[in-house]
């Protein structure tokens, strides 16, 4: 059997694991996307194993190599780096540029310019799809030059096709009819064969192999290396909209299908780092990956087998393990290596261990990646300058008042919003994935363990109380009639920048016991504005799990605060509602199916973390919103008392409901 | 078909104690490895039938957002009976029960009926807090008393059921003795709350239910 025929086989094999056939179905223009890992060289290998599905996959889209930008001819100059894009700004490209770092070029296509131009050429990002067709195209001038090929050739297309191929068809077609079956299916994948008369050349006979001494790309004896893939018995995969993905497995095995050699599932990837920290660590998993890295070949083998296994399997698992950390740091240095110098020597250690490994484009490459995020300007707060801010709505000074003392409410509460929404949303802004697990925001060391959420809810709980302190504090019904109009309108105003957050500590502030008691104050509220109030209130509505605001929150554009109280409650009954480990026999599986729910949560809050606000801050009053005096609730509720009295057929018997113990 | 009477109960005490497990215990698995919670998921609501009428318990959980206290607010107000629950492996949330009773007290209606759980009690080896103190808390507070596991599903249904069957009793009297059940406001209610209060959503969520 030939290179290609077990490349088939291959990708038949594994096809389970990525069916591309939905994909494809959904779109016209779509066309298989050949992985990185498996961009073949000379042996012309291509194995178009994985199909990205950039909807579900934006901000991390696209492949190991991260495309960001690169451009080929200027490959010595430094590689610059785009942000990280939002899912708007990257549906809305019509084209993408293909990032591939030079030492990755040169180690996987032998540096041969004219190869890589030939792929970037047709690598464009055709609406929600990556195509890649290139490659498939150079692949058909090798294919299609005898029957035999265009039988493979067919092959490899319905492999793509067809999520489970089924086995040879006894009744095979003759090799003229393949020729046929295979254009027509070239079509449906929206390939474009090329004509007779447009090949040119001879296909070549795949490259043998130079035979290769295994020990100089080990940095220690790699027969000392103690290292098993775990048994397939050990992942479980379920269908979930049309995919396979992975229900259960063991660590050992999510590693190792994060780094395959056969498979590519970005979004996998993704889902991975943003939960294992609900059933691993970083330290545990960087030994691991570094494990990988170290994949020993089977202790007998010979110059001419270690050559295959270096080719088939250990280059292409070294790239994923090096892509899988790069992506790692790219996106979560701040999370998990920031402040973890732990960490960050381990990652040099292996900089060094790659470097004797024989892999030294690798090991360039995260270096290079590790310089980036080091010196990567975190940026936190509001962004200026870039987005055009509205002026900042001042407070009047004359002679009278220049020294007066200033409240929040003597401020133009269009202002007041603002600067509440650039604090509301900052607070979101920083809460990390971490952060979201293991419910630690409920947890004891919560101040160290989410301090973020937890910084948020104390706020959250500042600002409610002191909206019921601002009201009990006016003695008369009219100065507190006024207030509460002030607190209705700044909530709309709120709601307005779509600051979810403040609509509901506002809200729930007017909902505490000390205020929803004060009849007289809201009946005297005028008619419009306790129309206003009934709008808003409904917001904080639990029905049909917070529907009412569920369903406001996604048809709003960002920017947006949302309430963060309905993720931590979606977090909880994930946490609670299924185990964390599936029993299987002696065996304890990973729930993973949970960490895609996880995933799922924590990718709409950093949905929302994104878009920033275009305004300014407005130094003094953001001062006096970060200090706001607030009464404990049990002195509003006794001033609450005194401003209106109980309802006297109540009195009786709530007095005695609450005494004291 | 629609459900005779529909009360809130809601379910408080510190985290950790086991409030959802509880819930979704009593309301089997509402979610199993596969759900997932979305919009238009009501969680927790469950109907029995007692004394031949059909009870429907909604049972609300602050899930997650305990610490976000003024939230809490609304989420006692118009609950008919509330499980107060600690754990009885931790020392600590048996001490924080004068906080909940309180809070209870202070934010739920007047006429709320409470049981105290123990909860946890199938890890009997790791017990901090005796039954007996159990007890006489809740008789001190004069509320039910019973200790639970929604691990081996021991006294879950049982909890709440009979909460859920008191504040029916309790409602029933007070209706007939003209409201006086020690708390005016359910009595003024009395058993038509039930489908005019904000809790109830008689269109789609019973039609959901199926009650």
């Amino acid at each position: 059997m030939n290179k290609l025929s077990s490349i088939i086989n291959n990708r038949k094999s594994s096809s389970k694991n990525h069916l591309v056939s939905t994909s494809l179905n959904n779109s016209p223009v779509s066309s298989p996307v050949s992985s990185p890992t498996s961009f073949g060289t000379d042996s012309g290998a291509i194995s178009p194993t994985s199909s990205l599905d950039i909807e579900q996959n934006y901000g991390e889209c696209l492949t190991p190599f991260n495309i960001h930008h690169i451009n080929l001819k200027d490959s010595k100059s430094e590689e610059k780096r785009l942000p990280v894009k939002s899912r708007e700004e990257v549906l809305s490209k019509e084209e993408y540029n293909l990032t591939v770092p030079r030492e990755i070029t040169n180690e996987f296509f032998g540096g041969d310019d004219k190869i890589i131009n030939h792929i970037l050429t047709y690598v464009n990002f055709d609406h929600k799809i990556l195509r890649c067709t290139s490659l498939v195209n150079k692949k058909w001038n090798e294919l299609s030059q005898t029957p035999e090929n265009w039988k493979l050739a067919y092959e490899l297309l319905e492999s793509m096709l067809s999520p489970q191929p089924e086995e040879p068809n006894p009744a095979s077609p003759e090799p003229d009819d393949y020729k046929e079956k295979t254009r027509a299916l070239a079509k449906r994948l929206s390939i474009k064969v090329p004509s007779a008369k447009n090949m040119r050349g001879s296909a070549r006979e795949p490259k043998k192999l130079d035979p290769v001494d295994p020990s100089g790309f080990y940095a220690v004896d790699y027969k000392t290396i103690q290292y098993a893939e775990d048994p397939e018995d050990n992942i479980e995969r379920v269908e979930e909209g049309g995919k396979l993905v992975i229900n259960a497995s063991t660590l050992n095995k999510l590693i190792e299908e994060m780094t395959s050699h056969t498979t590519y599932d970005p979004h996998f990837l993704h889902t991975f780092i943003l939960t294992y920290r609900s059933f691993t660590n970083s330290k545990e998993l960087l030994d691991k990956l570094i494990q990988r890295f170290n994949i020993p070949p089977e202790t007998d083998c010979t110059p001419e087998s270690f050559a295959e296994f270096k080719s088939d399997k250990l280059d292409k698992i070294r790239l994923r393990v090096i892509s899988a950390i790069k992506y790692w740091l790219e996106n979560f240095y701040v999370f998990d290596f920031g402040s973890d110098k732990e960490m960050i020597s381990k990652v040099e250690n292996f900089i060094d261990l790659a470097q004797k490994s024989n892999a030294q484009a690798l090991s360039t490459m995260l270096t290079r990646t590790l310089q980036n995020v080091t010196t990567k300007d975190s940026g936190s707060g509001v962004v200026q300058g870039r987005l055009k801010c509205p002026p900042i709505m001042t407070i009047k000074r004359g002679v009278f008042n220049k020294n007066k003392k200033f409240s929040v409410l003597h401020y133009p509460l269009q202002e007041v919003a603002r600067q509440m929404t650039l604090i509301d949303f900052e607070q979101f802004s920083k809460i990390e994935p971490k952060e979201c697990l293991n419910q630690s925001w409920n947890k004891e060391h919560r101040d160290t363990k989410a301090p973020n959420i937890n910084k948020m809810i104390q706020h959250f709980n500042r600002v409610s109380n002191w909206v019921g302190t601002e009201i009990v504090k006016c003695e008369d019904l009219e100065k507190r009639t006024k207030k509460m109009v002030s607190f209705i309108e700044l909530a709309n105003l709120c709601l307005e920048l779509n600051n979810f957050n403040a609509v509901f500590s506002i809200q729930s502030g007017m909902a505490l016991a000390a205020i929803h008691r004060l009849r007289n104050t809201f009946n005297a509220l005028p008619e419009e504005i306790k129309e206003l109030n009934n709008k808003l209130s409904a917001y904080l509505s639990r029905d049909k799990n917070f529907g009412m605001i569920r369903s406001n929150i996604k048809s709003r554009r960002p920017p947006l605060v949302p309430y963060a109280g309905l993720y931590l409650t979606d977090l909880t009954f994930i946490e609670e509602g299924s185990p964390k480990y599936l029993e299987r026999g002696d065996n304890k599986l990973i729930n993973f199916a949970k960490c895609r729910q996880f995933a799922s949560v924590i990718r709409d809050i950093q949905t929302y973390q994104q878009d920033r606000y275009a305004f300014e801050v407005y130094p003094e009053l953001r001062e006096l919103l970060l200090n706001l005096e607030v009464m404990e609730e049990e002195q509003m509720y006794k001033l609450s008392l005194v401003r209106e009295e109980r309802a006297k057929k109540k009195s009786a018997n709530a007095n005695k409901s609450k005494s004291p113990e | 078909m629609d459900c005779d009477v529909l009360y809130k109960v809601v379910v408080i005490g510190d985290s950790g104690v086991g409030k959802s497990n509880l819930i979704t215990r009593f309301t089997q698995g509402k979610f199993s490895k596969d759900s997932k919670p979305t919009i238009g998921v009501e969680f927790g609501a469950k109907t029995i039938e007692h004394e031949g009428i059909t009870i429907k318990g909604q049972i609300w959980d602050t899930a997650g957002q305990e610490r976000f206290r003024a939230i809490s607010a609304a989420y006692y107000r118009g609950a008919n009976g509330a499980l107060i629950v600690y754990d009885i492996t931790n020392q600590e949330t048996f001490n924080n029960l004068n906080k909940w009773f309180k809070e209870i007290e202070n934010q739920g209606e007047n006429g709320c009926l409470n049981v105290l759980v123990g909860n946890k009690c199938d890890l009997d080896h790791l017990r901090q807090v005796q039954t007996e103190d159990g007890r006489t808390f809740a008789e001190k507070h004069n509320v039910s008393f019973m200790e639970t596991s929604a691990q081996d599903n021991t006294n879950v249904d049982l909890a709440f059921t009979s909460l859920l069957k008191e504040i029916y009793k309790n409602q029933k009297k007070g209706k007939k003795t003209g409201g006086n059940t020690g708390g005016d406001s359910s009595a003024e209610k009395g058993k038509e709350i039930n489908l005019h209060e904000p809790v109830a959503q008689p269109t789609e969520d019973d039609k959901k239910c199926g009650c």
